[in-house]
């Protein structure tokens, strides 16, 4: 039986089980790291605010500021989120700069192909690159409202929390973020987005 | 709520029968893509050894429950700031030294200054004659007068009051070692002259 986020959490701050934290971190390693990511838009960087949050989670872990039982990914989105933005008005970059674009190259282009497996994870990690590219040139509130979902599975509920703003909001802003990310896409590859997801 | 707003939540399964018109399921049909495109996007992972990482500092944290707040703080701060925090603790405390190091070199200035300038004019100037008077017969006192005597006796070039005064009190000071060694019955009766 996998054992949930708060089977985890009691586990750790109860009996001092150092295996349940990390596999807390496992867990969720890729929805977070996967948001600092998009924000921060550097892997160094992204890895640096990882380890502070969860130095700050397992302060307040620690001292009994977690009081947020049953929603311990959301909470530590908070903290992740509070990180980032930290992060971001030091460098005075929370207005979005758009990103060079690579000429002549269909989005199609990047899709998984039946490539040998020797390269694929090059490839994917050049499709991730070329999407993220498109992702970066969204409205920051945009952006991070679909970092959010995508990446760290919250829910519109928790996202609308987290930024502060009704649901509404945040749903009007996903809404317009798919619908930016896909004119963008549709302009700079040759091939239309329209219909048929699938690249073949 | 507007049922565009609606199809969002639909689109990530968080609302369930939702009645869709023809431009509606074409908006769908347009988002959905989009979403299987954001779907298939390779996850970010952080580096092994930053969550590695992690998971030590929660191990140190459970066995050093005991801490307070500041000390835990202090110890999971990263190796740069630490080193950085004692560079400055180091360069506080080599000022504070020496800033007390100055404080009491001025205090020693201070202190001397007055000394020097006041106590030797007064003697200098009835020591020759108190050593003259009081004691002809004692060799070591009759040297220490003359030596004292000779003060006046200081070429032009070499007048600087503050030359002078250093020579005067050096000189005082060695008559009075003198006379103690000898039982001080020629300083005594000095001080006893320069009694009004």
């Amino acid at each position: 039986m996998n054992p949930s986020d708060e089977d985890l959490v009691t586990a750790y701050l109860e009996r001092d089980d150092e295996q349940a934290f990390r596999r807390l971190v496992e867990r969720h390693q890729d929805r977070i790291f996967g948001y600092l990511m998009g924000m921060v838009k550097d892997r160094a960087t992204a890895n640096d605010l990882f380890q502070e949050t969860f130095m700050r989670v397992i302060n307040a872990m620690r001292d009994g500021s977690y009081t947020h039982r049953g929603k311990w990914l959301s909470w530590v989105m908070r903290i992740a989120r509070n990180a980032a933005l930290d992060h971001l008005r030091k460098q005075k970059k929370w207005a979005d700069v758009p990103q060079d674009e690579e000429e002549g190259r269909s989005f199609w282009d990047t899709l998984e192909t039946e490539e040998p497996a020797a390269d694929e994870q090059l490839h994917r990690a050049e499709q991730r690159d070329w999407l993220d590219a498109h992702i970066d040139r969204l409205a920051p509130e945009q952006r991070e409202v679909l970092l959010l979902r995508q990446d760290t599975d919250l829910t519109f509920r928790e996202i609308a929390d987290l930024q502060d703003v009704s649901i509404n909001t945040a749903l009007g802003r996903m809404r317009y973020a798919l619908k930016n990310l896909r004119k963008m896409i549709e302009e700079s590859g040759k091939t239309s987005l329209a219909g048929d997801v699938d690249p073949q | 709520m507007d049922k565009t707003l609606q199809l969002i939540q639909h689109l990530y399964d968080e609302r369930d029968g939702l009645d869709l018109d023809d431009a509606l399921q074409q908006e769908y049909d347009d988002l959905n893509a989009v979403k299987g495109v954001l779907d298939r996007r390779e996850p970010a992972s952080p580096d092994p050894e930053v969550v590695d990482r992690v998971v030590t500092a929660a191990g140190r944290a459970t066995a050093h429950g005991s801490q307070s707040e500041p000390e835990r703080r202090r110890e999971e701060r990263p190796a740069r700031a630490r080193d950085t925090q004692t560079d400055a603790r180091l360069l506080r405390r080599a000022g504070a030294t020496l800033a007390l190091v100055l404080i009491a070199a001025l205090g020693w200035w201070q202190w001397s200054e007055p000394t020097s300038s006041s106590t030797p004019p007064a003697v200098s100037e009835s020591a020759p004659q108190s050593f003259d008077a009081a004691a002809p017969e004692s060799e070591s006192a009759r040297r220490s007068a003359g030596t004292v005597r000779s003060v006046s006796d200081l070429p032009d070039w070499d007048e600087g009051d503050d030359v002078v005064r250093l020579h005067q009190r050096i000189e005082i000071l060695n008559a009075r070692s003198t006379a103690s060694q000898w039982g001080s019955s020629a300083l005594l009766q000095t001080t006893g002259q320069q009694r009004p």
